[in-house]
Formats: C-alpha cells, structure tokens, sequence
C-alpha cells in the first residue's frame, strides 16, 4: 500500500515540475486533479460512494382513451402493442422499452425496469399486464414479481399440498403478503380472492407476492444494503434475511458455505447448492433463470 | 484556456485512478483494523425467515435499535465488549453495536477451512470474502 502511494507522489513531483517549467497554472491543476488519489481519506470516500444509475424510464403517463359509445382503452406500459407498426407485415412493437439490460453481474448496473425476459414472460400470460399494474400500485418493480413467478413456477397455475398458485406461496407467507400490501393500498382489496383459495388466483397471489417482496425489502434495508436487487432478494427467500444479508455481502469468490457459516453441508445441498459452489455461481444460476432482472433493483416502478 | 487547462487536470486525474490496482478493476478492497465473526444461533434459526438479531446505535439496552445483523459480522478488531456490546459496520458503512453475546468466532459449519476477510465489495457495500 504505502509502496503506491510513495510511488504515485515521486510520479506527482516529476508531472508537476515538468508542467510548471512550461506553464505555472497547470501544474497546479494537475495537483488539484491528483490530489483525489493522494490522500487516502478522499480516495477511500470516493471508493465507498455507490454509482447511481437511473432504472428505467421516469414515472410514465398511463393514457387512456375515453369516448362516448367506444369502450375504455387503456394502455398498461411494457404490455405487448396491439396495434402494428407501420411496415406493412403486422407485427407488433415489442413492449420492452430500451435501455441497459443490467446483466453485467455486477450488482451495480441495473436495467430498465420495463424490459426484462421474466416480465415478458409473466406478460404472456392472461393476468400479467394486472399484476404489474398492482406491482406499480405498491411501489415495486415489475419485472422483481415477474422474476419470482418465473423462477418459482414458470408463471405457471400449479396446485400441491404445501406451496401452490403461479408464485408457489405458502399459506403463511400468503397472509402476511395480503396484509402487506393492503397496509399500502387498500384498494386492492377488491381484486382479491379471500381465504386460501386466493393462491390459486394468480391475480390475488400476484398481490401477496408483491407484499411479501416488500417485506424483503424492509428487511434487506434494515439490515444496511440501501436498495436491494432481484438476486439480493432470492437469498433472503431461499435462506433467510440472516443469510440473505449475508450473500448479499459476500465476495463472488466466497463459497455458499463460508458466507452462510451456521448452515450445515447437509442442508446447503437440500437447497440445492453443491459442495465448493461459490457465491457467483449461485447468482449465476439465478441469472440463468431471470435473465437481466437479476440485477434490478425491487423498488420502483 | 482556462477550459482547456481543467479538461487536461481531469484527463490527468482520470488516468492516475485507472492505474491504481483494484479501483479501475472493480475488486473489492481490503478492510483492516477489521475481522469477521458471526451471529451465535443454530442452523434452524439462521434460516428462520422470522429471525432478527438487532443491533443498536449505541452500547446500551436502551439505544435504539437501528437495524438487523446478518449472519456474518464485521467487527473492529481487537474486538472488545463496551457495556456487553461489540461495535461492528454495517453493510452501508455505519458504525453500530451489536450484544456480544449474540457473536461467536467464524467458523462454516458447512466448510470447515473457509476464511472470512472483512472487504470492501466493489459496489461499495461492506462485506467479506476469502482473500481479504
């Protein structure tokens, strides 16, 4: 470390003396610009500063058009044109938006929030373009409640004995979700299924989803990571918010079993992670999963 | 000239930051004056999603609880108690306490050779890994 720096200030003198022989002012810039790398405290602070990346497009207008004797339209952002593009063919504009894809890895470079494989996934289905309008209504970005049907079930309706519906939820974790998220808008309580028999009605179960993604929310943020991501939250679900903390915090290069220390061999392998399995594998299989939605954040819509 | 003097400080400064080893790269750092340890409870209840070990602004059972501790904990080092707290960093970088006794020296009970080395994760969080 202190090899570097010492290095780094022998470099500083030579640039500084040879510009200020030609010209005084520069030298002095060349200063101020170095200075940020030279004193450790800036550098350090500089370093602990996270690069915000703007997801997605701001808040977008929702039009709909509104005639006497013509029915309501409303146009849902990210759901699939219906009207064709004006080549001729009769295709359709994909939906997706533009923008970054957010897979670098990285957990850093998050995409827009409209466009991701999971969302497009989820809006094929009959009730998609619903749930990503109860997703917006709650605050939460679309494509964290299209990853977790995709992942959990295919955004597929599948019935058994413990978990069930398109996002695999548990009886427990299914009240707690309702609850959730008619604490932040009660108005969804008319879309809503009551009793049990609501897991298998993907709109109702979108919405218990939706809330129980909001509680990993607050417990990842309680627990210090500012705004989780997608994969932040698959830890919490798969292993719990203490080992989802602390997947969140691991070097890639860490294996699953070192950054999850109280967790036996016995049970990492009953969840499906292999002896020696680093940390950027499991993210990766996630990302196999998910695709780009892996590195959005859940907040926002 | 002025303009030109300052794009020519930048360009400057920006190449002696992309020189630097491990900051163009985006590899995490190491955290000195730091160590790992990690939360005193079973297998069962690290897992239990209704599980929280709170840790608190101050070294006192009536400072407020400002959050929750994971699994793994980053402690200053020499760890010391103060009031029967131990001060650790949170992911976000905040100094925070946490019950001593709710600590226990790291040791994966899945990987018994792991190491844990507190770092500073390229995307800024606080965190660890093998290398330190």
């Amino acid at each position: 470390m202190n090899g570097w720096l010492v290095a780094l200030s022998r470099a500083k003198e030579v640039v500084e003396v040879s510009l200020r022989r030609r010209r005084p002012g520069l030298g002095t810039l060349v200063t101020a610009a170095a200075t940020g790398c030279f004193a450790p405290e800036l550098c350090v602070s500089a370093l602990g500063q996270v690069p915000q990346t703007l997801n997605g497009p701001p808040v977008q207008v929702q039009p709909y058009v509104s005639e006497p004797g013509v029915p309501m339209i409303t146009i849902a952002p990210g759901t699939l044109n219906t009207f064709p593009i004006g080549d001729g063919s009769g295709t359709g504009g994909d939906g997706a938006g533009t923008g970054g894809d957010g897979s670098d890895g990285d957990g850093t470079g998050a995409g827009t929030r409209s466009n991701s494989e999971a969302l497009t996934t989820m809006l094929g289905t009959t009730w998609g373009a619903t749930a990503v309008a109860n997703a917006q209504a709650l605050g939460l970005n679309p494509s964290a409640l299209a990853a977790t049907c995709v992942i959990e079930s295919g955004c597929q309706n599948l019935s058994g004995s413990g978990a069930q519906g398109v996002f695999q939820m548990y009886p427990a974790a299914f009240q707690e979700g309702i609850q959730t998220a008619l604490s932040i808008d009660p108005s969804l309580a008319s879309q809503i299924v009551s009793g049990d028999a609501g897991r298998m009605d993907p709109v109702t179960e979108s919405i218990a989803a939706a809330g129980y993604q909001l509680q990993a929310v607050d417990a990842l943020q309680n627990a210090g990571i500012a705004n989780p991501t997608i994969l932040d939250t698959r830890g919490f679900y798969n292993f719990g918010p203490a080992n989802g903390v602390a997947l969140a915090t691991a070097d890639p290069s860490e294996t699953m079993a070192a950054a999850m220390p109280n967790v036996s061999a016995a049970t990492l392998a009953k969840n499906g992670v292999t002896p020696g399995e680093t940390v950027g594998q499991w993210q990766a299989s996630i990302r196999a999963k998910i695709g780009n939605a892996a590195s959005q954040t859940v907040l926002g819509v | 000239m002025r303009t030109r003097e300052a794009w020519v400080g930048f360009l400057i400064g920006i190449l002696i930051v992309g020189s630097v080893p491990g900051i163009a790269a985006g590899q995490a750092k190491p955290l000195p004056g730091y160590r790992c340890m990690m939360l005193n409870l079973s297998e069962q209840q690290s897992m239990d999603p209704s599980k929280r070990v709170p840790v608190r602004a101050a070294p006192s059972m009536s400072a407020p609880t400002v959050g929750w501790a994971g699994a793994v904990v980053v402690v200053r080092e020499p760890v010391t108690s103060v009031n029967g707290f131990v001060q650790m960093l949170f992911p976000d970088g905040r100094q925070v306490w946490i019950a001593s006794d709710m600590l226990r020296p790291y040791h994966s009970l899945g990987d018994p050779n792991a190491k844990c080395m507190p770092e500073i994760l390229p995307n800024g969080r606080i965190g660890f890994g093998s290398h330190g």
